[in-house]
């Protein structure tokens, strides 16, 4: 049943070849058109499950294929009829009015790097460029350029990059994130560079003037234009770490009841600090959650980590909501891709995953994006894509068209080739259309 | 002057055993073949002689000598060889058949490697570091003694006049520059046809002041002394102190660059700034040639050498530092994009092959020529044959794309750019590069692949030049565009490595920026330009020397404190630019001053890779190694060869990690180093002579000693906080973080 007919590769390879041409035509229309409406959105906050996640143990729970897929988890039900979830997801299954859930996320590719980079930037491996990632794209045009004035830089990762991933590509390192460092669960989050623990406000003047007057160079060359860039980036840091915007990484600014909520774990206050950031107009927060390449012990694993995930993005998507950002704030989360559906229990994987690029689960909420639907169904063992499949150029390409990012917009290119924030039939990037049904 | 022309390719081979032995042959044509096969220029019939065994081919300074892929090998001195520039006296084989090369002419008679044409050039053989610095003194001494020394540097290379002052009116050069001609057609495989080296082939320039000195090889070499012609260009305004940055020392058109960049700024009304003070020199030498910042024993042996060649000296000596082949090796990484993982995915075996290959090239000083011709034409695996990597190490592997990187790296050209035919045309050369992995686990076979070539390719080949090719059948056309790409009549090949090398060490390529040459961005100073690619033409590609001649300069040694408003002054070198650290540089001047390492470690391929503590960042192979702080400085993600890859522009994040973050901080707080200057038991004024040396590479100023002593006695900092603070407030100081 699962097996494509023959008759219907074809079909779906005209279909989609045909789909493709109509992609590479439409978009001049369809964003001109999209571009005029106003923009719904005006933040995300991409929640990055690095390893990726077992959508059999998440969001797309198969408890009829047998212990073999499942495991020994169960599914419950959740607030919208029909829709359910892992049993470790007990808030969020009470917030599955306010999300929906992408059944049929399929790139096909199995490698960390690899997948990642498709996942987040839309396109195809092997390309001749490095493309931008989501978030350097949004921190293109929703940042500096775009009016954006800040102190806290447009594009934050709390708290670590992600290393073997170039946020920016192509468009050059001013657009790649600001990474905080740092533990949000700690006493003080000590962000790096804008908290040093065990320096006294007293002492960040002293030796800030001491500074001053020993610029030898500085006051040599009064008005040297190369000197006038560092200095107006020494003052933009001096307004982080002695002004008042620096304050919004202070989580005990937070009611403790709502800290304990969000989880006193570092996704849990990641999770608050990106509510905090978004309030302050920041447009684009990746929090990065390590932990999910569960190839050995998944379930135990899975034991430890989903009540954190459960109860950090319940409590994310209630307190958007709480503060009226729900509406104006994307929220997505998934992983570079989901987890094989048939649990190795051999030794030594002892209960493991392994990678599944074929089909896996993302959950988006807010910023324009309709809650409690499904979109698209994997097959009876979630192996494959039964209906409907999204190709992440989708997913980003409705991100960007809530946040009022014309897709067809070109991208600042060293060698000044015409690349555009959406890739085009030249690219070879397969698309299936943005997520109209939940939009 | 010296007449080039009595060198130019007059050489002989003298047969030594086989049928012709005691035969002498004259060689005086462009190409001589060596073979079995009777039309064969030499004829050979002896056993193990292949049908077509090697050519030799005519050089500016004499032959060249290439197999032809024989079955028995050609072989020079013992050693088997695929090509090699001949010198006299070399031993040939071909199998049963022995001959002796011989040159006939001053400079073709000699090893260049082994012989340097300056005294300079001598590293390799100390004993005449000594001799030749030696007599230098003694002759500066003698010309030049007057009470206040006027010149503190000889300048490379020793120029052309012996001993005979130069006129003060009479230009040191005279270079006109001619549009760049048309290349002439000439049929493939004719390798660089110089006809008299007194010219440079490109633009016909006369060779003016070069002086090719090549001693037989027991006497001194000669050392030539030019007098120093006074700049036209106004001294300092009257009552203008200068600065600590500063030095007293009259410019003085020292070299041909000095000249050439002087008359350019002197037409265009353009003061330049001062010579450097010596410690500006030593810190700026130091960060420029290795990378690294002087220790404060480094920088007082400057300063108190009293030696008036002691800038060139210092130069020379960095030039042999094994740091200097880290830093350069890691600027080469950029170019050819050296990195494990995506976007290049290299690998982490044949990163380190890679990077092994390209840093001992440079340690070997591999004339530049070779170097590419290697890269280009090279076959096999990824992990034995470290150059093919060329070939991998980039994104598009159809023939366009290798020809784009091609184009970009060793032609400073913009290929996406060009009309349609002409990328094809080059394109075309690269079309039977085949790729083929093996039972080994990342094993990947780059080689010459017959089987692609197809007619139409064929048919669309030319070079960028639109000189025209002949195709011959079999033969790896790679190898064809390597030849004309290192020939001497490139129009691209010798302006784009002297143009990069310019920009990497006065912060701003004649052609700017330096990977885009073309007709509509012109050279700034198109004289320098072509005077540094005859220099470079002439010293057979010997990137030291290039380095030498123009680290020797005063252009080079010019103040960062500019004297002249006008916006073209920057473009013209009329003062030395301010340049953040790269961050390798950076990072690694902080653990050396501080004492401390960083982890740096990669992830891929799992199991993790954790490189050892005390590696310095320059000296790292692989950019996909994890380093936040690389990333945040800007290093280069070697993902396309361009060189505004690597960005050192300032950003807020760069400066709110310097000033504020827990890792510098604690660099600072748990150095044994500072620790131990600030509880010296000398005097507070010692103390911050101490920490000035060390960190800012000179001695402080009354104003700064008063400054940073008040702060410790200002009573609201606690004890031991003053010492962390000092050095804080040096190392976010902009004279730490920028070259300047």
């Amino acid at each position: 049943m699962n097996m494509l007919t023959r008759r219907e590769v074809i079909h779906r390879a005209l279909f989609g070849a045909a789909g493709l041409w109509l992609a590479n035509k439409l978009p001049t229309r369809v964003f001109a058109e999209l571009a005029a409406a106003p923009a719904k959105a005006k933040a995300v906050i991409q929640i990055w499950l690095w390893g990726g996640p077992p959508h059999l143990d998440t969001f797309d729970p198969k408890f009829e294929a047998g212990t073999d897929y499942a495991g020994p988890l169960r599914a419950i039900e959740t607030n919208v009829p029909g829709v359910r979830i892992c049993e470790l997801l007990p808030e969020l299954a009470k917030q599955a009015d306010k999300y929906s859930i992408i059944r049929s996320m399929t790139h096909g590719n199995n490698g960390h790097e690899t997948a990642a980079y498709m996942v987040q930037t839309g396109r195809a491996a092997g390309e001749k460029e490095v493309f931008p990632s989501a978030g350097a794209v949004v921190s293109l045009f929703k940042g500096y350029e775009a009016g954006y004035t800040g102190l806290i830089p447009p594009y934050i990762v709390v708290t670590e990059p992600q290393g073997r991933f170039d946020e920016s590509g192509f468009i050059g390192a001013r657009y790649k994130p600001f990474a905080t460092g740092g533990d949000p669960a700690q006493p003080v989050f000590a962000v790096e560079g804008v908290v040093a623990p065990g320096v006294t406000v007293e002492r960040q003047r002293a030796r800030r003037d001491l500074l001053h007057s020993l610029n030898t160079l500085e006051h040599t060359l009064p008005g040297n234009s190369r000197l006038t860039a560092a200095v107006k980036c020494e003052h933009e840091a001096y307004d982080l770490i002695l002004g008042d915007a620096g304050k919004v990484f202070d989580l005990t600014q937070e009611k403790d009841a709502i800290r304990d909520r969000y989880g006193r774990n570092k996704f849990g206050q990641s999770c608050l600090a990106a509510r905090r950031l978004v309030e302050r107009g920041v447009p684009y927060v990746t929090i990065n959650y390590n932990g999910w390449d569960t190839h050995t012990d998944n379930f135990p694993k899975m034991r430890r980590l989903l009540p954190e995930l459960d109860k950090g993005l319940a409590s994310l998507l209630q307190d958007l909501s709480d503060h009226g950002l729900l509406d104006s704030t994307i929220v997505w989360c998934c992983g570079e891709f989901g987890r094989t559906p048939k649990v190795d229990w051999n030794s030594p994987w002892n209960g493991g995953r392994g990678h599944h690029g074929q089909c896996f689960s993302a959950v988006v909420a807010g910023g324009g994006f309709q809650g409690g639907q499904i979109v698209g169904t994997s097959d009876a063992k979630g192996e494959q894509v039964k209906d409907r499949p999204v190709y992440p150029a989708d997913l980003i390409g409705s991100m960007y068209t809530l946040l009022g990012i014309d897709g067809t917009a070109k991208l600042p290119h060293p060698q000044g080739l015409e690349v555009h924030a959406l890739p085009t039939l030249a690219d070879n990037v397969k698309m299936a259309g943005l997520l109209k049904e939940i939009m | 002057m010296l007449e080039l022309a009595a060198v130019n390719g007059m050489a002989k081979l003298h047969i030594l055993s086989g049928a012709q032995e005691g035969r002498v042959i004259d060689l005086d044509v462009e190409r001589i073949t060596v073979g079995r096969a009777p039309n064969n220029t030499l004829l050979f019939t002896e056993g193990l002689v292949s049908t077509y065994h090697a050519v030799f081919i005519r050089e500016c300074l004499g032959y060249r000598l290439r197999d032809l892929n024989s079955t028995n090998q050609t072989r020079v001195n013992g050693r088997p060889i695929t090509e090699l520039p001949l010198h006299n006296g070399d031993r040939l084989q071909f199998g049963l058949v022995e001959i002796r090369y011989e040159s006939v002419g001053p400079a073709a008679s000699e090893h260049v490697e082994s012989t340097p044409v300056s005294p300079v050039t001598r590293s390799q053989t100390p004993h005449w570091i000594g001799v030749g610095i030696l007599m230098l003194a003694v002759i500066v001494v003698a010309i030049w003694f007057r009470p206040e020394p006027p010149v503190t540097t000889h300048s490379i290379p020793p120029p052309a006049r012996p001993l005979t002052p130069m006129p003060v009116e009479e230009p040191v050069m005279v270079i006109k520059a001619e549009p760049e001609k048309p290349p002439e057609p000439v049929p493939m495989m004719m390798e660089p046809e110089v006809k008299t080296v007194t010219t440079v082939p490109e633009t016909n320039l006369p060779v003016a002041p070069v002086v090719v000195v090549a001693p037989v090889k027991p006497s001194p070499p000669k050392v030539i002394i030019q007098t120093p012609v006074p700049t036209p260009e106004p001294p300092a305004a009257p009552g203008a102190p200068l600065t600590i940055f500063e030095s007293q020392t009259p410019l003085l058109a020292g070299t041909p660059i000095d000249t050439l960049v002087l008359n350019r700024l002197k037409q265009l009304g353009i003061t330049p700034a001062n010579i450097c003070s010596d410690a500006v020199f030593c810190r700026r030498v130091f960060l420029d040639v290795i990378g690294t910042v002087p220790t404060a024993q480094e920088v007082t042996d400057f300063l108190d050498d009293k030696s008036p060649v002691k800038r060139a000296q210092l130069i020379d000596k960095l030039l042999e530092r094994d740091e200097f082949v880290d830093y350069w090796a890691m600027k080469w990484c950029d170019l050819l994009r050296v990195k494990a993982e995506f976007p290049v995915n290299l690998w982490p075996n044949a990163v380190q092959s890679y990077h092994h290959w390209i840093h001992t090239c440079i340690k070997d000083n591999l004339p530049y020529d070779q170097f590419v011709r290697q890269l280009l034409t090279a076959n096999g695996s990824n992990f034995r044959a470290p150059p093919v990597n060329f070939y991998r190490a980039m994104q598009n592997r159809d023939p366009a794309g290798i020809a784009q990187t091609v184009a970009l790296t060793f032609m400073g050209v913009r290929f996406e750019q060009w009309p349609t035919d002409h990328r094809d045309g080059m394109a075309a050369f690269f079309s039977q590069v085949g790729y083929k992995t093996t039972a080994e686990w990342k094993e990947e076979i780059v080689y010459y692949d017959p089987g692609k070539a197809t007619n139409n390719l064929w048919q669309a080949a030319t070079f960028p030049d639109d000189k025209p090719v002949k195709w011959i059948a079999d033969r790896d056309p790679r190898a064809m565009f390597a030849s004309w790409l290192i020939s001497s009549r490139n129009p691209w090949f010798t302006k784009n490595i002297v143009n990069r090398v310019w920009s990497w060490l006065l912060g701003r390529g004649i052609i700017h920026e330096p990977d885009d040459i073309r007709p509509d961005n012109p050279p700034s100073n198109p004289e320098l330009l072509a005077y540094l690619q005859r220099e470079l033409f002439v010293h057979r590609y010997d990137l030291k020397y290039l380095y030498r001649l123009i680290l020797n300069s005063q252009t080079y040694q010019l103040s960062a404190i500019p004297k002249s408003n006008k916006p073209e002054a920057e473009a013209n070198f009329a003062f030395y630019p301010l340049r953040r650290m790269e961050a390798e540089v950076l990072i690694d001047a902080l653990n050396q001053i501080t004492g401390t390492t960083e982890k740096y470690s990669s992830p891929i391929p799992e199991p993790f890779t954790f490189i050892p503590e005390d590696q310095r960042a320059i000296a790292l192979a692989d950019a996909s190694v994890t380093s936040s702080f690389l990333e945040m400085f800007g290093r280069s993600p070697r993902a396309t060869g361009l060189e505004s890859e690597r960005n050192n522009r300032p950003t807020a994040a760069q400066w709110l990690h310097l000033l504020n973050s827990s890792h510098i901080q604690q660099k600072i707080q748990r150095s044994q180093n500072l620790q131990v200057l600030a509880r010296a038991k000398t005097s507070p004024r010692d103390v911050v002579n101490n920490f000035y040396l060390t960190i800012l590479s000179r001695y402080p100023t009354e104003d700064e000693i008063k400054t940073a002593l008040s702060y410790s006695r200002s009573g609201t900092i606690a004890e031991g906080a003053t010492a962390v603070d000092l050095a804080w407030a040096l190392f976010n100081n902009e004279e730490f973080l920028y070259r300047h």
